[in-house]
């Protein structure tokens, strides 16, 4: 039930409640947790950022399940991009090297490929994700659900089973 | 204690240890040949190996490690071996050992048992570097490309026996070529010429009408102005004639000497063809140019370029095991989600396998052969990963042998940046050579014997470059030859060679411009060449001349030919037109003579008017 209340929280927080920033705000953390393999130093900071700030959380674990779908479909290409920036991106060897012989920096396991290239796209993509998700956000509220109810496929579908079970998890109660 | 702590734990755990304690001097044994064998690619084998505890540390009595090239011989041997590990960094999974001391070290001892490993690969050394660019193979077709060069190739030495005539007919002779040219020439050139003369013919016709006319005024009998002025204008008129006569003839005139300076220029190109028509016919006759270098090389070269290739591939073994741990790592694909650790360099601290010194003793055990070399000195700095150490591998020995031969090698093996770094610098010393293969199977196919060599090498392989330079004498031999000479110049060149017992040869082989180039110079060809001269001197001349004779009578006849009628017939017109110039210098002085003798009658006739006229005023 701890995903189903996820999945609640996020398609009621999608209609009213927080803000678009703060849902977007979670949404595009979430994405970096995502795409980054856990158990890192970095992960770690973004989990307490994830906690410190007035973030929408059940987004924020919405978008860790999409994006962690995404980053195994994709980890070729962040094995090759992490091999790309930690290998021949000459001018970066001094920090890597320094990093690597330094106390800390090992903990954030950036000399693996996948890490290092997942982390460099999640940090990428945040803000497209952060801007994307919150214009979603004000959209769906002004004009897609309203849109949506007069619809009659969404008519139809409204009377069906799948969307029986969907206000069943917008209702239930946690 | 519990009865299932005993049962289930202790006595498994004693009878483990005791396994341990009887077989690990066997299994570390079998595990160090196993690692040795994959790397060197021959049998590595160690006696007397046993395993101490503490501290922690191996020894040995005898190790011998097989050549790969040549089985029956060992690559090096040593006696007794000794070193601790460092069980602190052991437990780090770090193999460290501070020094490993070793009592001898004899190079090139013999084998009892054959030592090489049949691999599905042909050259154990090196071919595990990326396939196809290896050194060897980079070098192995330029060098015998190089040699297949060399100037005295067995085809263009043969047998010094001639048959000058059937050589001459054979012969395609460009001489006769060009005289029947030069004849054609000269008889198309008499016929214009001939032509131009009866023009000229009739213009002598004229020049006497001339003549006529201007001796027919008899300047005597004018006796008036108006008839001396009459007279001077016919003689002006007559020298306008025998000028336009002469203008037309030095037109002709300046076409026949050119014509004749080409038949000139052309006759004396006869001999120049001549010239070349020999030494094409000495090409055929495969006279060889005793001062062209080459027969050393042809001797040597070959052996040369082996020996070469292997310490190329020493070198590429040493490419392909000591690995440039700062080059960039492979690219692999690993499992979804696990990604590929990247290493960077660390600081203070140990690399996975390090031996920071190998002290090597002398010593004095004969019982690997008298060609066995018992080498001293110093390694260090052995590991998987200089970045590490910082420290590059370095190597200083020297060695003895009874025989008298020494060597001393010092090398460095750098891999501490992105480009690897090789240098290597080896003497070698009275080096009994027990054989040398010489010359090709159709020309001076033999065996250099009993030869005692000495070389100095100094070789430097930045990343993928290469220079090596090289000096080895070879002295004291004798060569054996592996069937009967050939032909006379064989013959004489195994003259020669008896009495050649040393010579010298210096080589460099690089490829700083990506292709493999080989420069070999010897002494030898200088020697040959001298002695060659001198005993092929007569022999050689009297071929020249009798070839040189065949060929002249072959010419002789039509040049004779051919050069008398161009030396008639340009002299003839020459002749000609000197009679005809100077007919016509006769007709212009008889003019201008007559002119001034009307002149100066018309002259006298003015003044004497002009006297009577002044007579008639002052009367």
């Amino acid at each position: 039930m701890f995903y189903l209340k996820f999945i609640r929280d996020f398609v009621n927080i999608l209609r009213a409640g927080q803000t678009p920033a703060q849902v977007a705000g979670g949404f595009a953390l979430g994405s970096i947790l995502g795409l980054s393999p856990m158990l890192t130093l970095q992960g770690a900071i973004v989990w307490l950022v994830l906690l410190a700030l007035d973030v929408n959380f059940s987004a924020a674990g919405v978008a860790m399940t999409f994006f962690s779908f995404f980053a195994w479909l994709l980890d070729p290409l962040f094995h090759w991009l992490g091999y790309q920036i930690l290998v021949n991106a000459g001018p970066l060897k001094g920090l890597w090297t320094y990093l690597y012989n330094a106390p800390v920096a090992p903990l954030t396991r950036f000399n693996n490929t996948v890490v290092m290239g997942s982390f460099v796209a999640a940090l990428v993509l945040f803000f497209p994700v952060y801007a994307g998700m919150k214009h979603f956000v004000v959209a769906y509220r002004t004009h897609i659900h309203s849109r949506l109810e007069q619809w009659k496929v969404y008519q139809v579908l409204d009377r069906s089973t799948m969307l029986q079970w969907y206000r069943r998890i917008r209702d239930l109660k946690g | 204690m519990r009865k299932k702590f005993v049962y289930f734990v202790l006595i498994p755990a004693v009878v483990v240890c005791l396994a341990v304690y009887l077989f690990i001097d066997t299994w570390v044994r079998l595990g160090l040949e196993a690692g040795g064998e994959a790397a060197i690619g021959a049998k590595v084998e160690f006696e007397g190996l046993h395993v101490s505890l503490s501290p922690l540390g191996i020894r040995w009595s005898r190790l011998q490690v097989a050549d790969p090239h040549d089985g029956w011989r060992n690559l090096f041997e040593t006696r007794d071996v000794r070193f601790a590990v460092n069980s602190g960094q052991l437990l780090r999974n770090k193999y460290i050992i501070q020094t490993m001391e070793v009592d001898e070290l004899i190079l090139g001892t013999r084998r009892t048992t054959d030592g090489s490993i049949k691999k599905p690969s042909a050259s154990p050394a090196g071919n595990d570097t990326s396939g196809g660019s290896t050194f060897t193979e980079k070098a192995e077709g330029a060098l015998g490309k190089t040699v297949e060069k060399s100037p005295a190739a067995a085809a263009g030495i043969a047998a010094l026996h001639l048959n000058a005539d059937s050589l001459v007919k054979a012969l395609d002779i460009h001489t006769l070529r060009h005289l029947d040219s030069l004849k054609s020439q000269v008889l198309a050139s008499s016929g214009q010429w001939n032509s131009t003369l009866a023009d000229f013919e009739s213009s002598k016709k004229k020049l006497a009408d001339i003549e006529t006319g201007i001796t027919s005024i008899n300047t005597s009998q004018l006796t008036t102005v108006p008839a001396i002025t009459g007279a001077i204008a016919t003689v002006e008129n007559s020298t306008k004639g025998i000028n336009d006569i002469s203008s037309a003839f030095n037109a002709r005139k300046a076409a026949i000497q050119s014509d004749v300076q080409k038949l000139n220029a052309s006759a004396g190109l006869v001999d120049d063809i001549a010239g070349e028509d020999f030494a094409r016919l000495k090409s055929m006759a495969k006279l060889p140019n005793l001062s062209t270098t080459g027969v050393a090389r042809l001797l040597v070269g070959e052996e040369t370029v082996k020996k070469a290739t292997t310490y190329l591939s020493y070198i590429d073994w040493a490419r392909a095991h000591i690995k440039n741990s700062s080059s960039k790592p492979d690219y692999t694909s690993p499992p979804r989600m696990t990604g590929q650790n990247i290493a960077f360099p660390l600081e203070r601290a140990y690399p996975k396998f390090l031996i920071e010194k190998i002290r090597i003793s002398g010593g004095t055990d004969t019982s690997g052969g008298a060609s066995a070399i018992h080498a001293k000195g110093e390694i260090d700095n052995v590991t998987n990963d200089q970045r590490v150490t910082h420290l590059p591998i370095t190597a200083t020995l020297e060695g003895v042998e009874g025989g008298g031969r020494a060597f001393h090698l010092h090398a460095v093996f750098d891999r501490t940046k992105d480009v690897p770094y090789d240098e290597y610098e080896a003497s070698l010393g009275g080096v009994p050579v027990a054989e040398v293969p010489l010359g090709k199977e159709d020309f001076l196919s033999g065996k250099m014997v009993d030869a005692h060599m000495s070389s100095t090498v100094k070789a430097v392989v930045p990343g993928s470059a290469f220079d090596a330079s090289a000096k080895t004498t070879l002295s004291g031999f004798r060569i054996s030859y592996a069937s009967e000479p050939k032909g006379m110049l064989e013959q004489v060149i195994r003259d020669v060679l008896r009495d050649i017992h040393d010579f010298e040869v210096t080589f460099r082989l690089w490829n700083t411009d990506g292709e493999f180039k080989l420069a070999l110079a010897t002494d030898l060809d200088t020697k040959i060449a001298e002695r060659a001269t001198a005993v092929l001197g007569a022999e050689f001349t009297k071929a020249q001349n009798d070839l040189k004779a065949k060929l002249d009578g072959a010419i002789a006849g039509k040049k004779a030919e051919v050069m008398k009628l161009v030396g008639d017939r340009t002299a003839d017109v020459q002749k000609q037109l000197g009679a005809y110039q100077s007919l016509i210098g006769d007709k212009l002085s008889l003019a201008d003579a007559k002119k001034k003798e009307l002149t100066d009658r018309l002259e006298k006739e003015k003044k004497a008017k002009v006297n009577d006229v002044l007579k008639g005023i002052f009367k």
